[in-house]
């Protein structure tokens, strides 16, 4: 099966750059595994969180078929990206008056405003995945991690609150994606 | 277009509320204001992350502004490394020449057709076949939103090819590339790219049978002209009022003055408003396209010169056509150059370039010194350039159908503004519209 996660956003708009960073702390924790093989320490920055662990839980690794990237430009070109995708993994910026680093997980059928009330991309993933549904080009699993976010100002660093979710979501999907394919 | 108003819907105060304007790259707001049966004001207000670059940029060393100011928009990056790189180098007093200059040309070649086709398709066609959006145009015309994509991911392919990765290249430096591409990569962009042409070709003849409304109002164009090419990263600045430039002499001509409403400038040229982008380019370069794209051009029923704003769709489609053309020209007559790049040691100077971001003329400035620290950054892009323009043509575009029910007028207004494919700034993106009747 091959699963990929697309953590989505602009680093240099504050907030909405937590996709992007939760993809290359997740691409770390699984990358060494993956090219290593088992017990291959984990490189990179170490998040804290229920599942800061290592190698050792999974000693299988994921899969090679666990792809991680962050996307930093037009959503639609996540169509192409995701063509052949069986589990779709997003991680998205969201805007719902709800605390800052509040983290939800949606299926695709969430009922996510288009442009940008819900995401913050023009063409946003909202329409990526609407224009996914309409052409039949959408994978069969997706699940859309959603991150509360408040701050958008160009340049302005992640608030606290958010980037301590974005550290628990890599743990969580570090975890569940070792799992799912050592299982 | 002042025509009294029978049974215009003004009596009392009606006020219209959208949440988002569309389809517009960016975020800003478009403010109208009806008083019975008269226009009062227009304002398009944009927000603009280029004026903070430019303090970003300086203290930076010189080799930094082609990877920074690509990050100011994520749909066309490569506009903003080419126009930094090209003024470094003036700066440097190098100048990119032969088959890296041919590579930087394709490159560019990729961006048109990746931004040209998400306007024309996801953005802008559906204003004139009456769907709300790309995506409820996709449920009914499957095939054709298909092609479109398509070609869309055509032109990504050659900016990962030449720029390492698509949204915001990594490859291009100072001097031209880090790495070269490998001619079995641009060959195999070969058979792609002839069938983007046949797509590109299909998508004009698609546009070209919208109906558009009968306007053709009198704005000054400007753009970059080459006597030999289609101008996308070098040339003259021109207007068709005849004026013909170095780019070095842009901010002699170029005004841009603050105004309330905005972050953005308003630029006028010689003391007049004027406007950027594909309908200029056209008018100005028509006898530098191909002959394949003219031929488009007129099978399309287009002059050579077209003033209609709506009808920039088919000049996108035209240049699509063109940029498909150009970069298969390119890859058949490459020959890999000695080495990936020149090297530009830092001199004390100033330099300046214009080049063609999809949507218009994008000028860069900078001063740095021996040790090669910018002192001093300029940014001009092309929205801030057609602001003035693209509220002229709201204002026409009310003043013409006052009689029109404020949700109709609102959609003609946000197609008004759509008609010049507008980066108002990238990536947070809130457009927000506020029609106010009195």
């Amino acid at each position: 099966m091959r699963t990929l996660v697309v953590g989505v956003g602009n680093e240099d708009r504050g907030d909405d750059g937590l996709g992007p960073l939760a993809a290359r702390l997740l691409g770390d924790r699984l990358a060494p595994r993956q090219a290593g093989g088992a017990g291959a320490p984990a490189a990179g920055p170490a998040p804290a969180g229920p599942a800061s662990d290592d190698a050792d839980d999974h000693p299988d690794g994921p899969s090679p078929d666990v792809e991680v990237v962050g996307w930093t430009g037009d959503p639609l070109g996540l169509l192409d990206r995701w063509d052949g995708v069986d589990r779709l993994v997003l991680i998205d910026a969201v805007v719902s008056g709800a605390a800052p680093g509040t983290t939800r997980r949606f299926g695709p059928d969430a009922p996510f405003a288009r442009t940008s009330e819900a995401s913050t991309h023009g063409l946003g993933l909202a329409e990526a995945l609407a224009l996914g549904r309409a052409l039949g080009r959408l994978p069969e699993r997706i699940e859309v991690w959603g991150i509360e976010a408040v701050e958008f100002t160009a340049g302005a660093p992640l608030t606290p609150a958010v980037a301590e979710a974005v550290l628990e979501l890599v743990a969580r999907l570090d975890q569940e994606l070792g799992q799912a394919t050592s299982a | 277009m002042n025509a009294p108003v029978p049974e215009a819907p003004a009596a009392g105060t009606r006020r219209i509320d959208v949440e988002a304007l569309a389809r517009v790259e960016g975020e800003g707001a478009l403010h109208v204001r009806i008083d019975g049966n008269t226009l009062e004001h227009v304002a398009l207000r944009i927000y603009e992350p280029p004026r903070l670059f430019e303090g970003f940029l300086r203290g930076r060393h010189y080799t930094e502004p082609p990877d920074i100011t690509a990050r100011i928009c994520g749909i066309c990056p490569v506009a903003y490394q080419m126009s930094s790189c090209h003024a470094l180098e003036a700066a440097c007093g190098v100048a990119v020449d032969g088959q890296l200059r041919e590579l930087r040309r394709l490159l560019y070649c990729g961006e048109w057709i990746e931004s040209h086709a998400l306007h024309v398709y996801m953005l802008h066609a559906p204003d004139f076949l009456g769907y709300p959006s790309g995506i409820h145009l996709a449920q009914d015309h499957r095939a054709t939103v298909e092609m479109g994509l398509r070609l869309k991911k055509v032109g990504n392919d050659v900016m990962v090819v030449l720029g390492g990765r698509e949204i915001h290249p990594v490859n291009v430096r100072l001097g031209g590339f880090y790495r070269l591409p490998r001619l079995a990569e641009l060959r195999a962009l070969r058979e792609p790219l002839l069938r983007a042409r046949d797509d590109a070709l299909a998508t004009v003849q698609w546009v070209a049978g919208f109906e558009f409304p009968d306007v053709e109002p009198d704005r000054i164009f400007l753009a970059l002209s080459h006597p030999d090419e289609y101008a996308i990263n070098e040339g003259t600045v021109r207007t068709d009022r005849g004026l013909d430039i170095p780019v070095s002499a842009f901010e002699e001509h170029v005004r841009e003055e603050h105004v309330a409403h905005s972050t953005a400038l308003h630029a006028t040229v010689d003391g007049d408003p004027y406007m950027v982008g594909p309908l200029a380019r056209y008018a100005l370069n028509y006898a530098q396209l191909s002959p394949l794209a003219q031929e488009a051009a007129r099978d399309a029923g287009l002059g050579p010169v077209e003033r209609n704003p709506f009808k920039s769709i088919v000049v996108r489609a035209v240049e699509t056509v063109y940029a498909c053309d150009e970069a298969l020209r390119i890859i058949d007559q490459y020959e890999p150059p000695e080495r990936a790049h020149l090297e530009v040691p830092p001199r004390a100077g100033r330099g300046h370039a214009c080049t063609e971001a999809p949507r218009g003329t994008l000028y860069h400035r900078y001063t740095i010194n021996g040790e090669g620290i910018v002192l001093d950054a300029r940014i001009v892009p092309p929205t801030a350039q057609s602001q003035s323009v693209i509220e002229e043509d709201v204002r026409d575009v009310v003043r013409g159908h006052l009689d029109l029910a404020t949700d109709q007028l609102q959609h003609l207004c946000e197609q008004a503004v759509r008609n010049h494919d507008p980066c108002i700034s990238c990536s947070a993106h809130f457009l927000k519209l506020e029609v106010e009747r009195r």
